[in-house]
């Protein structure tokens, strides 16, 4: 059964993103480059599982994994772990992946206690702007995931730098504050045309289906102001000199705001986006 | 008395308007406060409030419009501060992001290459022509646009790559005019509506002067389930009197005539009936939720199950949304008081008093539509598409500059080059160390 199939390569993905934090962990722990080496590996292999998991739910489902808490959740973590091993491979900033792969496993271990089931699409969700929708939503929310691992970095080293004039052991590895500034910034600046995108997408769509491409809904409202704090992010740091420790911080509300967006809504308010 | 700051007020209202602390202050707030008309529940009666939150809360609340915040004075006044702040730092902002994009400077002075932010030295040992051929062309390679000038035996060069990128900026916050333009735009001119229509019966849309006939409604569920597919109304258009336009619509999929769109949204069953009041009979339609006046001080209530089933604790309830077993649950009042509380079957006479019954004779399903004419909407998607463009172009283009002089150097020539990039400097470091390294490895 490819259901089976589905469920044992997400199950085996899973482990895989558990063993990559594992080694991660090790890495930073033990500073032995071979580690970082097979803990890369490792996540890459995790990510792989993963996709080729969500392509077989998609052939069963006959559409995109797009529709549920289940769905959503899970292709949270892929996107996380996209621009995750992408920075990683780009940039070879090694310790990110202790900070990232934390959020990745977190995200999908919450995927795995829920419910799987492949469920028809609702009328509302029969739209192409679903797609377009959601697909943003991944890279915007990967983007995003990993400026929060980097502001934790940031400052962790912040802090220590400001105690010991040298630093020893673990935070040797980090990159400098400049470096994580940046790469905050950088990917704050990747994620947040595809936020944009994801609003925007989002009321087309209202508009098509409910007749009101702006309804005040809490989904609708927490979208904007996570973007509104990532505006403030980008205006403030690029004009005002709210480099390093303030974006840092605004990084990590941003985040929380994204994953307020995300579950908080739905366990907390009513409103119209009722699937995910 | 103020003090005198040498600035007119138009001045001062401008600085203000072009501040960076006011707009970071405008979009905080306006973060801030939204959270309210997310925890609040919007647009209850004031008696929902005093409710849930007790009377001082409740007054509280009402006094600053939580209850409906983002149509309250002070929303549309920082909404409204936050539109001039973007229009200000546009206007602002145009001639700088202009000239910055135009202009071509060169650096012919040796100290301005060692105080620049980012830089690099290296020799050739080819002459000084060969070696600035060999960096315009490398320049070239790596897409920059390049303008060189010749001094004393000096060559310089002005390159630049991605100088389009600025206008990014320029352009979102433009495009968020336009849709906070095109908002207010489609409230001021268009309108909403909501109707439940019976099928086979036409519904008046009166600002737009014309009708629409429901000709059927049906769903579609999934292969033997009872979970909806899509809910498809047959809709057409009477305008003049003439049938002007024919639609099936679903959800998903709205109908548009003259700017009007109507967009499934509800549906449910409305009973037809005969009141006979002393012999006289009159024709009745109930919908589920609204009170149908019969006669003899006395109003009527109805709910329609069609596949009727009582379950143990007494409650009626429906088995499958299939018209396999149709009862009617009615409710008699007088004034608000219930007299009667049954269950009918279609075609029977209910009797009520000596001269007065009623029957239930038909059942009908009704669709709601949602109807919506919004002229803003071109401009709320044209700032989008806009805005889109703006803030690939800020993000996904690195704008940065590099300036060379070279000279010469014993033999060979040495290169000095100067960078700047507003965002991304790694693109721009890249950039300069291939410049270098390829420029060190050409001499070999």
């Amino acid at each position: 059964m490819i259901s089976q199939w589905e469920n044992n390569l997400f199950g085996l993905a899973v482990v895989f993103y558990l063993v990559g934090m594992v080694l991660y962990f090790m890495y930073a722990a033990r500073r032995q480059e071979q580690v970082s080496q097979w803990a890369f590996t490792v996540t890459g292999a995790a990510f792989a599982l993963h996709t080729v998991a969500m392509l077989i739910r998609s052939i069963e489902a006959g559409r995109l994994p797009f529709s549920n808490m289940y769905e959503f959740t899970s292709l949270f973590a892929w996107g996380t772990a996209l621009v995750f091993l992408f920075v990683e491979w780009r940039y070879r900033i090694k310790t990110l992946g202790a900070f990232a792969t934390p959020v990745i496993f977190g995200l999908i271990g919450y995927a795995s206690v829920l419910s799987k089931e492949i469920t028809p699409l609702v009328p509302a969700l029969q739209s192409y702007w679903l797609q377009f929708h959601v697909f943003t939503a991944i890279l915007a929310y990967g983007g995003f995931g990993v400026s929060f691992a980097v502001s934790i970095m940031y400052l962790l080293r912040e802090r220590k730098e400001a105690t010991d004039k040298t630093l020893r052991g673990f935070y040797q590895l980090l990159p400098s504050l400049k470096v994580l500034d940046d790469l905050n910034y950088g990917s704050i600046a990747f994620a947040f045309p595809f936020q944009t995108l994801v609003i925007i997408t989002g009321a087309i769509w209202a508009e098509r289906a409910w007749g009101a491409y702006w309804s005040w809904d809490p989904k609708e409202t927490w979208a904007l102001i996570t973007w509104l704090i990532y505006a403030v992010y980008l205006h403030a740091r690029l004009t005002y000199g709210w480099k390093g420790h303030r974006a840092a911080w605004m990084s990590i509300l941003g985040f929380l705001a994204v994953l307020f967006t995300f579950f908080g809504v739905n366990l907390f308010l009513s409103g119209l986006h009722s699937y995910v | 008395m103020t003090k005198k700051t040498g600035l007119g007020l138009g001045q001062r209202i401008w600085k203000f308007l072009i501040s960076m602390q006011l707009a970071l202050f405008l979009l905080l707030i306006i973060a801030g406060v939204s959270i309210f008309g997310t925890i609040i529940p919007q647009g209850e009666d004031p008696g929902f409030y005093q409710q849930v939150y007790g009377s001082a809360r409740a007054d509280l609340i009402l006094l600053f419009n939580l209850n409906d915040v983002f149509h309250s004075w002070w929303y549309l006044a920082l909404a409204f501060l936050l539109a001039a702040s973007l229009l200000a730092c546009s206007i602002d902002r145009i001639k700088p992001i202009w000239r910055q994009a135009t202009q071509v400077v060169f650096r012919q002075d040796e100290a301005s290459y060692s105080s620049a932010p980012y830089r690099e030295v290296a020799a050739s040992q080819r002459g000084v022509e060969e070696t600035a051929q060999e960096l315009e062309r490398l320049l070239r390679a790596r897409r920059y646009r390049t303008f060189r000038t010749e001094r004393d035996g000096r060559v310089f060069f002005s390159a630049d790559r991605g100088r389009f990128g600025p206008f990014g900026s320029l352009v979102t916050h433009l495009s968020l005019l336009i849709i906070i333009g095109g908002a207010i735009y489609g409230g001021l001119t268009g309108f909403k509506d909501y109707a439940d229509i019976p099928e086979g019966e036409t519904f008046l849309v009166r600002p737009a002067g014309f009708s629409i006939l429901v000709r059927d409604f049906r769903v579609d569920y999934y292969d033997d389930t009872q979970m909806p597919k899509q809910y498809y109304s047959d809709l057409v258009v009477l305008d003049g009197g003439r049938e002007v336009l024919h639609k099936v619509i679903h959800v998903n999929d709205p109908l548009t005539y003259k700017g009007v769109t109507f967009y499934q949204s509800s549906y449910g069953w409305v009973v037809d009936g005969l009141v006979n009041n002393q012999g006289k009979e009159t024709k009745f339609t109930s919908y589920g939720r609204n009170l149908v006046p019969i006669g003899g001080g006395l109003s009527l209530k109805t709910f329609f199950f069609p596949d009727f089933v009582m379950d143990p604790s007494g409650h009626p309830g429906s088995k499958s949304p299939l018209p396999n077993n149709p009862r009617v649950v009615y409710a008699l009042f007088q004034g608000s008081k219930v007299m009667t509380y049954d269950v009918a079957k279609l075609g029977e006479p209910v009797k009520i008093t000596n001269n007065l019954s009623l029957t239930f004779t038909g059942y009908r399903e009704y669709t709601g539509l949602q109807i919506a004419k919004d002229p803003g909407l071109p401009f709320i998607y044209g700032g989008a598409l806009l805005m889109v463009a703006g803030l690939f172009l800020s993000f996904y283009v690195f704008p940065r500059r590099i300036w060379a002089m070279v000279l010469p150097e014993g033999k060979g020539a040495r290169v000095l080059l100067a960078g700047a990039a507003s965002r991304a400097p790694v693109h721009l470091t890249e950039d300069m160390r291939h410049l270098v390294e390829t420029l060190k490895g050409g001499g070999r």
